[in-house]
This record gives structure tokens, C-alpha cells and sequence, in this order.
């Protein structure tokens, strides 16, 4: 299965979306991104299964929870 | 010793609060959202875990909308400084604390006017009826206290709430002193902003404290329009100068105080297995056995003693308040005297030379106000 990371900035925003998606019954795992990763620096990641990403980013945008950017 | 100086800081801590706090300084305590080792990311999630238990306290669903701070004097200078418009006007009660009077007026520098309202403690309509005559079209933000911290003198935040909204105010409260006594609904009673220590009523350690942005700005670039207080590294989006426009981080700048923090946890913990309107009956209760004995002396002159709470405010006549404070010192217990940071309130209950405060907290005890009353007998008899 291919895994797709979605770039979240603060490790607060971070925990905040693992658990919600955890809740929503789509598995995740939280990770430290190198600064290079993303645009804007250092940043932390949830990986989970692509086939997920858009019910995940779905679910993050109606939270209100920034997300950088998705990282493939 | 007997402590009484609980509107200072609450003394002792439940024990469960002191070992939190070894646990953390023991096993965990990495620094929280540097890094994606175990130590950061547990203390990450330490942290995170009492932005929730803040959140559910004061019903806001983001939990992302708790800022930590070191107290309360720097949480209400965060949401002053987030809301204050050049040139806007702001209304603050006549019983304010230094942190938001001195707050307020130092808005000055960016041309900001305010004004003061009158508390009535005895009418609610009369209190809002001062608000709403001070009211002006530039009028950005309302500023009060929840509950004095010089007696018992307890303002109707949501009726005030309502007030703001209806005239498209920002409000802004101080629950120095009623945080962990007094159940606060952030959505029911409009609050933008709630201001409050973690060391006081909540039973954590000393240099916790936070302010609590309600859900209005939690959604994407909604804090854009929050003016940041302090500047710099959070691990958050490091290759940018500027700070986050996003809650927390765009006010925390620098590590945070993890201890005290996961302290804080367990203190909240504590509050909600007692439960707040337990607390409160019991610090009323004190209150009253005090305010009853004490009245039984001449010398001894009680503000406000019908407004029950967790401070008792009085002088020994003829006496200077630090005076009788350190008397009682002398004989084992701790109190308060002098203006209590509150030069407002003092002017309101005409004691601006100062008065002796005791304040209560769960862990007093009736004997130990009985001792206060005898010592106090003693100082007034032999003055």
C-alpha cells in the first residue's frame, strides 16, 4: 500500500489531527519531518495509506486544523 | 504555619500535583514539539493532554486554543495586546487587578482610550447599566475580572458576555480568582478571551497560567488577526520570520514550562474529582465561620462581609494592615496586607491604605480560621 504524508507545522495541531483520525477510523502515525520536507521548515507528519488522504484532509479542513502541505 | 494567602497562590498542592511534576523531571521531560524523539514527543503529549482537560473546563472544542503562559499578568497581556485596536477605546471595572489596569493603560503608546464602569455587587442592572453608558463607537474591547481578589465582590460575566456581543465588543475575562471555585462556560457567556493561572485555584506549581481563545479562533487564519506578544522559536514553520498565524504557537515563542505543565494536569485532575461547587462551599464556609467570629470584635472592621468567597478582607482599627500582617505572622500565620496589587478595588471599598486579606482554599480547615479569629483578638487587644 502506498503511503502519503500529510505536512502538519506544530506538533500540537499534529497530535490533534492523530487523534482525530484515529477516532475516525483512519490509521495514522506521527512523525518528525526533516526541515527540508516542507516549504516553510520544520514540521511534523501522519502518515497513513493514500487511499485515505482525502477523507483525512477532508476531515482536517472541517477541524480548522492547518495542514502545510501533503508530502508523497 | 497556617496558610491564608491563597489568592496569592495556593499552599499546599495535592500530591498528586508534586509527583507530576518528578515524573515529568525523572522520565519524560524532552522539550515538547522540537523534535520527533520519544522524550519530546511524550512531553508533547503531555502538554497537549492538559490543553484538553483545559478545553473541556471551559468548553471550547479546539484544544489547540489554549496558550500556555507563565501566569495570569502575562495571559491578559497577551489577549489585551491581541485585541486592542490603534486609537480604540476599552472598559475595565473599578475593581480591577494591576495586571489589567496597568495592561490597559499602557495602551496608551498606541493611542488607545479607556474607561472604568462601575460594579454594583448588589445589582447586575446597574452594573450593565454603567457598561452601556460608557460604551462608544470605537469601544473594542471589555476587560473584568471574574471575582475581586480583594473580597468577594463577583461580577455577572454573562450577562456583560451578552452585552459585548450584542454591541460587537471583545471580552476579555480575569479568573485569577475564580478558576477551579467558579464553573465557566467560554461559549454560554461569549468570552473571547479567559484569562487564568494554573497555580491559584487549579492547585498546579507556580509559573503556570494560560489563556484560553474561544472557537471563533480556531479555524484556518482566523488568530491572523491576533496581534503576537512575544517573539520567536517554537518549531513551528522555522524557515519563516514571522510568527505562526495559527493557535498556539503564534504565543509561544520558546520552550514551555513542561513540569509545570504536566503539574497543572494533575491539579485539574484533583479539582474535578472534588468538584468546583464543593470547593467553593467550602471556602464559603470558612469564610462565614471567619467573618462571624471576627465581627464578634470591636476593633475589627469587615468589607463586604455578606459577599461570601474565598477572600475576607478587614483591618484591626487604628492599625496599619502590613503591620497586623506581620503580627500574624508572628504567631504562625500567613496573610496578606497592603493593596493586593488592586489599587481600583481599594478605592472602591475606601481601604487605600490597605487591608489585611485571608483566602481560603480546600485544604483550610475550620480550627485553623478559629486560630486566625484568636490571633487576631490578640493583636487587637494588645495594640
Amino acid at each position: 500500500m502506498r503511503k502519503c504524508t500529510i505536512a502538519i507545522s506544530s506538533v500540537n495541531h499534529a497530535i490533534r489531527s492523530e487523534k482525530l483520525l484515529t477516532r475516525s477510523g483512519i490509521g495514522v502515525k506521527l512523525v518528525k519531518l526533516q526541515p527540508a520536507a516542507t516549504k516553510k521548515g520544520c514540521a511534523y507528519g501522519l502518515e497513513l495509506n493514500c487511499g485515505n488522504l482525502s477523507a483525512a484532509l477532508s476531515l482536517l479542513q472541517n477541524a480548522g486544523i492547518p495542514y502545510t502541505e501533503v508530502v508523497r | 504555619m497556617i496558610y491564608f494567602d491563597n489568592a496569592a497562590t495556593t499552599f499546599p498542592k495535592p500530591p498528586g500535583v508534586i509527583n507530576g511534576i518528578i515524573s515529568c523531571m525523572s522520565s519524560y521531560c524532552g522539550n515538547p514539539g522540537r523534535s520527533g524523539h520519544a522524550l519530546s514527543m511524550r512531553a508533547a503529549e503531555k502538554i497537549y493532554d492538559c490543553r484538553e482537560a483545559i478545553s473541556r473546563l471551559f468548553n471550547v472544542s479546539a484544544p489547540t486554543n489554549v496558550v500556555f503562559t507563565p501566569n495570569t499578568t502575562y495571559a491578559l497581556n497577551i489577549a489585551i495586546n491581541a485585541f486592542a485596536r490603534k486609537r480604540g477605546h476599552v472598559l475595565i471595572s473599578d475593581v480591577e487587578h494591576n495586571s489589567v489596569y496597568r495592561a490597559v493603560a499602557s495602551l496608551s503608546r498606541i493611542g488607545v482610550d479607556y474607561d472604568i464602569f462601575t460594579v454594583d455587587p448588589y445589582s447586575d442592572e446597574n452594573t450593565l447599566r454603567s457598561i452601556k453608558n460608557r460604551l462608544r463607537s470605537n469601544t473594542s474591547l471589555l476587560v473584568c475580572a471574574h471575582v475581586s481578589n480583594v473580597c468577594g465582590i463577583t461580577l455577572p460575566i454573562e450577562k456583560i458576555g451578552g452585552l459585548c456581543k450584542k454591541y460587537g465588543v471583545r471580552f476579555t475575562v480575569d479568573a485569577a480568582q475564580s478558576a477551579g471555585t467558579h464553573p465557566i462556560d467560554m461559549q454560554k457567556c461569549n468570552i473571547d478571551a479567559l484569562c487564568c493561572p494554573g497555580h491559584k485555584g487549579l492547585y498546579g506549581p507556580q509559573g503556570t497560567g494560560f489563556v484560553v481563545f474561544s472557537d471563533k479562533y480556531s479555524a484556518e487564519g482566523a488568530a491572523s488577526g491576533l496581534t503576537p506578544f512575544v517573539y520567536g522559536g517554537n518549531g513551528v514553520n522555522s524557515a519563516e520570520k514571522k510568527m505562526p498565524d495559527f493557535l498556539p504557537e503564534r504565543y509561544e515563542g520558546g520552550t514551555l514550562n513542561t513540569p509545570g505543565i504536566a503539574g497543572l494536569s494533575e491539579g485539574i485532575d484533583f479539582v474535578g474529582k472534588i468538584g468546583e461547587d464543593n470547593i467553593f462551599r467550602h471556602v464559603c464556609s470558612l469564610f462565614d465561620r471567619s467573618a462571624e467570629m471576627l465581627s464578634s470584635l470591636p476593633e475589627v472592621e469587615i468589607y463586604h462581609p455578606d459577599l461570601k468567597g474565598g477572600c475576607l478582607l478587614f483591618n484591626v482599627k487604628d492599625m496599619d494592615s502590613d503591620t497586623v500582617a506581620d503580627l500574624l505572622n508572628d504567631e504562625g500565620l500567613c496573610l496578606r496586607g497592603g493593596l493586593h496589587c488592586s489599587p481600583l478595588a481599594h478605592k472602591k471599598l475606601k481601604t487605600q491604605k490597605g487591608a489585611v486579606r485571608a483566602s481560603f482554599s480546600y485544604f483550610n480547615s475550620p480550627s485553623e480560621a478559629e486560630a486566625l479569629f484568636r490571633a487576631v483578638k490578640h493583636i487587637a487587644k494588645n495594640k
